[in-house]
């Protein structure tokens, strides 16, 4: 009773954060604003062009043009918006445009192609530069996105600056950036938490299918902290615009056929999206992945195969006042983790995971009359999460053991107040957000049934002087977990019920040195209450290979990084350099014990323990344009976990003598491409390398580095109104053995051997 | 005076209403099923009433009160035929030990509950000495005598020939395993008088 209450009692709050004018006498418009319709044409020949993305910055506004190449943005706020648009092989433009009250402008975009530079397409206005006030650091999107489409999202990110990932098979991966990973790199749905429980453990799954991802952004520094207090790594966002928060005015449609040999696998989905009526708009999708064992260069890796269902449906009621809009949406998805003598005894066979998802979301924007507040989001999440894993093939008699067993039921609430010219900012947001977490495991484990309910107030400000960009934020979060019984328990003590509370924050500023030039720096404070496995876990967790121990007496997680980051643009470079240093005075982890646990000797224990531990490393980025055709590009990335002694290590990398480092770091990686486009068509290698990584902890292994070439080609194609795009690449062609050292079976197993993959995607 | 649009106020109302509605549920995992287990730590192998083989914390005990000196050899049972007088030893009784390594017990099988699993039950897992690779059917030297839906806790070994096997003897709870000991090393002689091994 006193969990649906609560439940309620979010709600009751999320309705009273409901607008005034919204009971007004009427729903016209109430706060100035006007139209803007415009056209894509290629910069070249003044040709139209299909299905660009033309997004409104600083809303998470979007549409695509039609086949003239027009588009329109209805109830557009007036004053200076800006128009970002990209579009498969053309350069991503900038445009400002000034709206007039219940007026219309109009405006031409020219994009050029890529491969062509012109400087008018840098910087057509003082306002405009790389790094503005979305606060988004990345974005992968388009021909990029379907060049690495991946099998997860973790997959899908692999090959972006600083980003890596952990993974325990195919299906269970999730990224893991600068060496942070579980919830100090949080993964959002739409700008809403995933509800799922894959900042765990290295074999729960991501709820995301990265086929239904339309762009996935990163955000790190004060605009990540917007989301999250323990957002130390940043922050994925998956944008899948379940959604529509623009009344598209006839329908649009896209869809997606996958097929790879390394697994046999084939994934194909479908998205419609249109107007109901005058005011309501409609958007669904649905996907199917299927896959079968991999293959690697040592055989195929047995319990590899993935069987994925997914949908969702949106609608939503759009006025000139805002937008109110509600979805839900299905995964059912079921893997394998593969086991094997010598990695898993308890189960040789591997273990059988079912994951299953049901996620429903409201989310409301609401324009606000007056000069102060410009507009107001009231979002609210509800999901239901089951996972349950299996022994394979243990009884003859249809007999299933279960070795874990997860359900959580999260509720979220959030509101942002954003807010015009105000005190020294330009603008920004007031924000508040609780959640409710029902958490409950089952089979042996007897981790406690618990009660999590969490709140947080925050503030993002904006502030642009002359050559400088400001950016800051505030957040206070106050987290309490309490289990539905207490008691003592011989392995990890008293069980009790804990609350944390602490602030976070981060600053940045940008220096724009010249119109190419880009210096800037942040830093950020963070706070991260433990999570409930690591604080009550007690039992099996078969797909882990692990005993876990949790510890009720750890401390909350505070931690400081800086990073220093220099980034250019001439007529042939594009360049960006990030120097880093994160540190963490009680980092909390789970640590292989190297013993058997008293109740299951088939696995090892893991206790969850804290230390200090310093990560530091760089990140490098460049893009050298040969010719108008050809382009060569590369990343390099290198980040040094230590466990370090209190104070020893500031100011900057004053690392310890021990060898012993902090576990799964990724090892010094990187790729170098090498790219022709012309027309319609793109052709590329790509050179993959890791060297290698003994930098271990205690009971961890080492893993050797590695060489893999990877070929690519793009090809896209208008026939009438649709779009056709073609994507090939054929990975790891010499069918090299290598190891992913954030790999939880590394040790016995490879990762994937040679594969063509052949993407095909319609849009209109 | 400000005054509620109804179209409004009916979208909010049957969106958070979807939102409640969905929300009053309970947890999939729910512990009310499971949090009876076994709180076992270890565990005794009992021969006519006598502790045959004593488990607890991970170390075994063999005939810690030496009324079976003929049945233990180092760290291993030893089974010949000419001491068993057959080739199906003696019931051997099973009892589990709670963390101060006093005998507790569990409740018995009761049917109506889980006609497919039972609630408490022993699995025998049969391993190449020093591995954690199953031996065959065919090829273990001896498997066991068990019904776990009559008697819960009582079973025999049925010797068949030569040889060595690592046993694990697992505790069952429904569909899971609340005690996985360490596997007990167990030789099978045969008596070369006896043809049937």
């Amino acid at each position: 009773m006193y969990q649906i209450l609560t439940k309620i009692a979010i709600i009751i709050t999320g309705i009273l954060l409901v607008p005034v004018h919204l009971f007004g006498d009427n729903d016209g418009v109430t706060s100035a604003s006007g139209t803007i319709t415009g056209v894509v044409l290629d910069a070249t020949d003044s040709q139209p062009i299909l299905s660009a993305a033309i997004l409104l910055e600083g809303t998470d506004r979007g549409i695509t043009s039609h086949r003239d190449g027009d588009f329109i943005f209805r109830n557009v706020p007036a004053g200076r918006q800006i128009i970002r648009t990209q579009h498969i092989g053309y350069r991503v433009d900038f445009t400002a445009v000034d709206v007039a009250e219940n007026d219309t402008a109009h405006v031409v975009i020219r994009l050029f192609p890529e491969a062509v530079r012109s400087r008018d397409v840098i910087v057509t206005d003082d306002y405009i530069r790389d790094d503005r006030t979305t606060g988004v650091e990345r974005v992968l999107t388009g021909r990029s996105l379907r060049q690495q489409l991946g099998r997860t999202i973790a997959e899908t990110l692999n090959d972006e600056p600083g980003l890596s990932q952990r993974s325990m098979g195919p299906a269970p991966a999730r990224p893991v950036l600068r060496g942070l990973g579980g919830d100090r790199l949080l993964i959002l749905e739409d700008g809403g938490r995933t509800g799922d429980l894959s900042a765990t453990a290295s074999d729960h799954a991501l709820a995301i299918e990265p086929m239904t991802a339309e762009h996935i952004e990163l955000l790190r520094g004060p605009s990540a902290l917007i989301h999250g207090g323990n957002t130390m790594g940043g922050v994925i966002n998956v944008i899948r615009g379940q959604i529509p928060l623009d009344w598209p005015d006839h329908f649009h449609a896209s869809g997606s056929l996958q097929g790879e040999s390394v697994n046999s696998g084939l994934a194909g989905g479908l998205r419609l999206y249109g107007p109901v009526t005058e005011n309501f708009a409609f958007r669904m999708d649905g996907s199917i992945r299927s896959s079968q064992d991999i293959s690697t260069p040592l055989g195929t890796l047995d319990n590899t195969g993935i069987e994925t269902y997914n949908a969702s449906i949106g609608l939503s009621y759009i006025r000139p006042w805002g937008i109110i809009g509600v979805s839900g949406n299905i995964l059912d998805t079921s893997y394998g983790v593969p086991g094997g003598e010598g990695l898993a005894e308890a189960h040789p066979n591997g273990v059988n995971i079912e994951m299953f998802r049901r996620y429903t979301e409201f989310k409301s924007r609401f324009r606000m009359p007056g000069d102060f507040l410009s507009r107001l989001d009231v979002d609210a999440t509800y999901s239901f999460y089951r996972h349950k894993e299996f022994e394979r093939t243990r009884f003859s008699d249809g007999r299933r053991v279960i070795g874990s067993e997860f359900g959580v039921l999260t509720t979220n609430a959030k509101a942002h107040m954003h807010h015009n010219e105000w005190s020294a900012a330009d603008k920004g947001l007031f924000g508040v957000w609780v959640e409710h977490r029902d958490y409950a495991s089952g089979a042996f484990s007897e981790t406690p049934a618990t009660i999590e309910r969490a709140f947080a107030a925050y503030t993002f400000q904006e502030k642009d002087i002359g050559d400088w960009n400001l950016q800051a934020a505030l957040r206070f979060d106050m987290r309490q977990v309490s289990p539905l019984r207490e008691r003592n328990s011989v392995l990890i003590g008293q069980i009790r019920e804990r609350n944390f509370s602490g602030l976070s924050s981060s600053a940045r500023a940008l220096y724009y040195i010249s119109s190419g030039l880009t210096l800037g720096t942040s830093f950020i404070t963070s706070f991260r209450a433990p999570g409930i496995e690591e604080l009550y876990s007690e039992g099996p967790h078969l797909a882990n290979f692990s005993f876990e121990k949790g510890n009720p007496n750890l401390n909350a997680e505070r931690g400081w990084g800086t990073e220093v980051f220099i980034k250019g643009r001439t007529n042939q470079f594009d360049y960006h350099l990030s120097f880093f240093r994160n540190q963490m005075n009680n980092y909390i982890f789970p640590r292989d014990e190297g013993r058997r646990a008293t109740r299951r000797d088939d696995l090892n224990v893991f206790l969850f323990q804290e230390q200090q531990v310093l990560m530091a490393g760089f990140e490098l980025d460049l893009r050298y344009r040969i010719s108008n055709n050809w382009t060569l590009s590369g990343v390099l990335n290198y980040v040094r976990g230590d466990f370090i002694d209190d104070d020893s290590s500031f100011p900057f990398l004053s690392f310890g003598d021990s060898d012993v480092s902090v576990p799964m770091m990724p090892p010094l990686s990187g790729r170098f491409n090498a790219e022709w486009s012309g027309g319609n068509l793109r052709l590329g290698a790509t050179t993959r390398f890791a060297a290698e990584q003994n930098r271990v902890d205690e009971f961890e292994q080492p893993t050797n580095g590695y060489v893999l070439f990877d070929i690519f080609a793009q090809y896209n194609i208008i026939t009438g109104s649709v779009l056709h795009t073609f994507s090939l690449n054929a990975e790891n062609l010499l069918d090299t053995e290598w190891r992913n050292h954030l790999s939880r079976i590394k040790e016995i197993y490879p990762e994937p051997g040679r594969n063509i993959r052949l993407l095909y995607r319609f849009y209109f | 005076m400000y005054k509620i649009n109804p179209k409004i106020a009916f979208f909010i109302i049957l969106s958070f209403s979807v939102l409640v509605l969905s929300s009053c549920e309970d947890n999939p995992a729910s512990p009310e099923f499971d949090e009876d287990h076994a709180d076992a730590f270890g565990f005794e192998l009992l021969m006519d009433g006598e502790v045959l083989v004593h488990y607890l914390f991970r170390e075994y005990t063999l005939d810690p009160d030496g009324h079976f000196t003929d049945f233990v050899e180092d760290d291993r049972l030893v089974f010949d035929t000419s001491v068993i007088g057959g080739n199906v030893t003696n019931n051997i009784t099973k009892r589990y030990l709670d963390e101060e390594g006093e005998p507790f017990t569990l409740p018995e099988y009761e049917q109506e509950r889980n006609g497919l699993f039972g609630e408490w039950y022993i699995t025998f897992r049969f391993f190449n000495p020093g591995t954690s690779t199953d031996i065959p059917i065919e090829e273990r030297p001896l498997s066991e005598i068990y019904d776990r839906f009559e008697d819960t806790w009582v079973f025999a070994f049925d010797l068949s020939h030569s040889g060595e096997v690592d046993l694990r003897l697992d505790l069952f709870h429904i569909d899971h395993e609340d005690l996985t000991p360490r596997p007990l090393r167990i030789e099978v002689r045969a008596n070369e008088s006896d043809s049937a091994l």
